[in-house]
């Protein structure tokens, strides 16, 4: 009996003590696969720009359509999105200078205060989409296991918002092991309700780092809106400063 | 001639004095009757053609909302909801079109907005003030060629026709002259805000072709004046979206001016200004690019057509960049982004200059042709061959929306028409509910009157019934007596609505104010009566009639043969 209790002790003592220095471990880890997840698909040393075209799928309505140009610094946390089509709004564009993004109207001729959550031209990609991926910044690594995704072998990782000011409070990411690239995100509110998926089933190499260049955004929220997003024309020349000023949005669109 | 007749004959020319009080109550009730009819019917019918042949047709298929779905918006208890676009719009058109008794269809798009003339910031005092001293005006977004089969509500004063998918506006006189007057409105407030600015307010004036006119003074600016403040190729600042968000802008050129057709007028039409559908789904925040207007390549919707989520991801990940160019890669022309390439180089050749005689006006931009049945839509209007079996064939478009499960609604004119369907409503049951007033009085005053006449004929009705007479006899002799002075008065009321409204249609009424307009359905009304008004209104008095002489009628009965002996 006696050898019975102190089996049970010890039980119970390794599961206490091991047990958090385990999940400490795996969350560790998973800090630094965000880390890697990040560094992997940004441009710090070099500029960025592309096109993307923006489809978006309504129920009951006609697909609608939005070419955008992207210009991207990510050391200084700069864009620009300059619409391309349609032609009514061509012209209209967003500006990240420092923490602001500016919406420029050609027609109105001022700048609009907008923000990295605000919807690119009614579709359901953000700005944020567009941008500089930031999970280290914005997310803290809950827990994560591991799990296999189509062909592959994945990391899955449930993040915590850790500033108020991001889109979604959770995110749900499957990171491909091998290269650590976002594969799928699920994005959910507050009190724990899925708003989008986002699928990302294609890449592109630029050196050490990738871009993806098909991404499907699924609402969640209002069945069966979606929005393929495709990057056509990636570059990373080196863009001249003016292009991430007011006055170059102002000269190009007017 | 019956007994009875020649007794009622009798009887009212000896009780003249009642016999004419009565008359003239019956005569004066079947002429207001007459004539209100005829104003009303005129009106209404005036309402209904306006809107049916300038702006409604016969059928409007809508989206639904919680609030009334109207041409001019939806009305909420709390004001006024986003108007809902069409669900599934491709299907609906064809559904609509395919309908065997429907004429000509066309969509719009409805929308609320503020005009201002594109200013010229170093002439303009109030450059830059975007909502304040700006016009009101509704947007009515079409599509060019199919509304102007359906609706010919306008007559061009200047410049053409919206062409399809071309942006701009066509604008009527009336909003031309509130753009002028809300212009030298902001020079007035200009003036009295910062006398010191006089010297730039007087070249703002002298640049307005009523520049010499004292702004303070009341005159009515000529045609000449409007046209020169503002013409076709000029552009026009219009701000949309209020209650969408931010407000939004487009600068577009005037197209067109005009006035309304005659039987336009009226019905609010001074308020709307057309716009081209895209210009107004974008101040709407709508879908404003479909399917068609920019090319898209298989892979840019691959991802949208439906997939497995495991196939997705089963091989590899990777383009090669190469792939993703359309072209060889070149060189990016940071200050061409759009890659307009010579056209962009044309437009800047194309740039005014200050030599009036090289300034060119620009070409109009034409937007790639857009299929009319396609796109965001507010609404489909529906002209029929025969307007009288639109009830029939809305019941059997919402037989068809339902059974194909769609979210839509097919209405007649008056649902289209909202507000101005309803004024006319409100007016014509204040109306009724006047002459329901008006009956009453006029049964209380014929019944006092009888029952007067009966008490004085106490000794004669008393003798008919010591003769004999049965209590029917002098029922009947009432009635004999009323029908006789109904029938009587009642032509006579007849034949003096019918003058009145003859005099009134020769002179015609003219609406003085906005309110009468809309219920006039035009500047003038001319009434005319209708054959189904003058029998509604015999059969109103007649009944008026009958309904006052049954209490006179029991009053008399009850009188018993010995009365005639204790009177006198």
């Amino acid at each position: 009996m006696v050898h019975f209790r102190n089996l049970l002790l010890v039980f119970l003592l390794g599961f206490g003590v091991i047990f958090p220095l385990v999940s400490q471990t795996s969350t560790d880890r998973g800090q630094a696969i965000l880390t890697e997840v990040d560094r992997l698909s940004n441009f710090e040393d070099r500029d960025f720009s592309a096109v993307y075209t923006i489809v978006s799928d309504r129920p009951g309505e006609d697909q609608s359509v939005t070419q955008a140009r992207l210009f991207r610094r990510d050391r200084n946390d700069q864009f620009v999105i300059l619409i391309l089509q349609p032609q009514v709004q061509r012209g209209q564009g967003y500006l990240q200078i420092d923490d602001t993004v500016w919406f420029y109207d050609p027609e109105s001729r001022r700048f609009e205060r907008s923000s990295l959550r605000d919807d690119i031209q009614n579709s359901d990609a953000q700005n944020n989409d567009l941008n500089r991926s930031s999970y280290t910044d914005d997310y803290t690594v809950e827990s994560m296991t591991e799990g296999q995704l189509g062909a592959f072998p994945v990391y899955l990782m449930d993040l915590a918002a850790n500033r108020s000011d991001v889109s979604y409070d959770r995110v749900k990411l499957w990171v491909r092991k091998d290269i650590n690239l976002v594969l799928k995100e699920e994005n959910y509110s507050v009190n724990g309700r899925l708003l989008r998926t986002i699928l990302l089933p294609r890449y592109v190499a630029f050196g050490d780092r990738y871009l993806p260049t098909q991404v499907l955004i699924v609402d969640e929220v209002n069945t069966g809106q979606r929005t393929q997003l495709t990057v056509a024309n990636p570059s990373i020349d080196a863009i001249p400063d003016v292009v991430f000023t007011r006055q170059y949005l102002e000269r190009v669109s007017n | 001639m019956p007994l009875l007749l020649r007794m009622a004959l009798r009887n009212l020319a000896e009780h003249k004095g009642k016999t004419l009080i009565i008359g003239t109550i019956i005569a004066l009730g079947v002429a207001v009757l007459l004539i209100g009819n005829a104003l009303m019917d005129t009106a209404a019918l005036g309402i209904q053609r306006s809107f049916i042949d300038n702006y409604t047709g016969h059928i409007m298929i809508s989206g639904t909302s919680e609030g009334t779905v109207s041409l001019f918006g939806v009305q909420t208890v709390g004001g006024i909801d986003p108007t809902p676009t069409i669900p599934e719009f491709s299907q609906v058109y064809e559904l609509a079109a395919s309908q065997p008794e429907v004429a000509t269809l066309t969509p719009q798009l409805t929308g609320f907005g503020l005009l201002r003339r594109e200013a010229d910031e170093s002439t303009d005092p109030d450059a830059g003030q975007e909502l304040e001293n700006s016009t009101f005006t509704l947007l009515f977004g079409i599509e060019p060629e199919t509304y102007a089969q359906v609706f010919s509500n306008i007559r061009l004063i200047e410049g053409t026709y919206l062409a399809p998918g071309q942006l701009g506006v066509m604008l009527s006189i009336e909003r031309l002259k509130e753009l002028y007057d809300d212009y030298l409105g902001s020079i007035e407030e200009s003036k009295a805000l910062d006398p010191s600015s006089t010297q730039e307010v007087a070249t703002a004036e002298a640049s307005t072709p009523a520049g010499e006119l004292d702004a303070g003074e009341e005159l009515e600016p000529t045609q000449e004046e409007l046209l020169s403040f503002l013409s076709v190729g000029d552009s026009l600042r219009v701000l949309g979206g209020f209650n969408q968000g931010l407000p939004r802008i487009r600068v577009l050129p005037v197209v067109g001016i005009y006035e309304q057709a005659n039987e336009a007028q009226g019905v609010g039409s001074d308020l709307i200004t057309f716009i081209d559908a895209q210009s107004l789904r974008a101040l709407l925040n709508l879908n404003v690019s479909v399917q068609g207007s920019v090319a898209l390549r298989d892979e840019e919707t691959a991802l949208l057509e439906g997939f497995a989520e495991t196939n997705l991801f089963a091989d590899s990940l990777f383009d090669s960049a190469d792939s993703l160019f359309d072209s060889a890669p070149t060189t990016m022309d940071f200050d061409d982004p759009f890659g307009l390439g010579d056209f962009a180089d044309e437009q800047a050749a194309a740039e005014p200059t200050d030599d009036p005689a090289t300034s060119e006006p620009l070409a109009p931009v034409i937007l790639e042709t857009l299929d009319p049945s396609a796109g965001s839509w507010h609404y489909i209007l529906l002209r029929l061959e025969d307007g009288d079996r639109a009830d029939s064939v809305i019941a059997r478009l919402n037989r068809t929306f339902e059974e194909a499960n769609l979210d839509v609604v097919a209405g007649n004119w008056e649902k289209a028409a909202g507000p101005f369907a309803q004024t006319a409503d409100v007016i014509r049951t204040v109306f009724n509910i006047a002459i329901i007033v008006i009956g009453v009085v006029a049964i209380l005053i014929m019944m006092n009157t009888m029952v007067i006449s009966v008490i004085e004929r106490t000794a004669e009705i008393g003798t008919m019934r010591a003769l004999g007479a049965q209590q029917g006899t002098i029922r009947s002799l009432f009635l004999w007596e009323t029908l006789v002075i109904t029938t009587l008065f009642g032509i006579i009321g007849m034949l003096l609505g019918i003058l009145i409204t003859w005099i009134m249609n020769l002179i015609g009424i003219p609406a003085t104010n906005t309110f009468l307009q809309v219920l006039f359905a035009g500047p003038v009304l001319r009434p005319v009566i209708s054959t189904i008004s003058l029998v509604y209104s015999l059969i109103i008095v007649s009944g008026i009639g009958i309904l006052a002489h049954l209490y006179p009628v029991s009053v008399a009965v009850k009188i018993a043969p010995v009365r005639a002996m204790q009177s006198e």
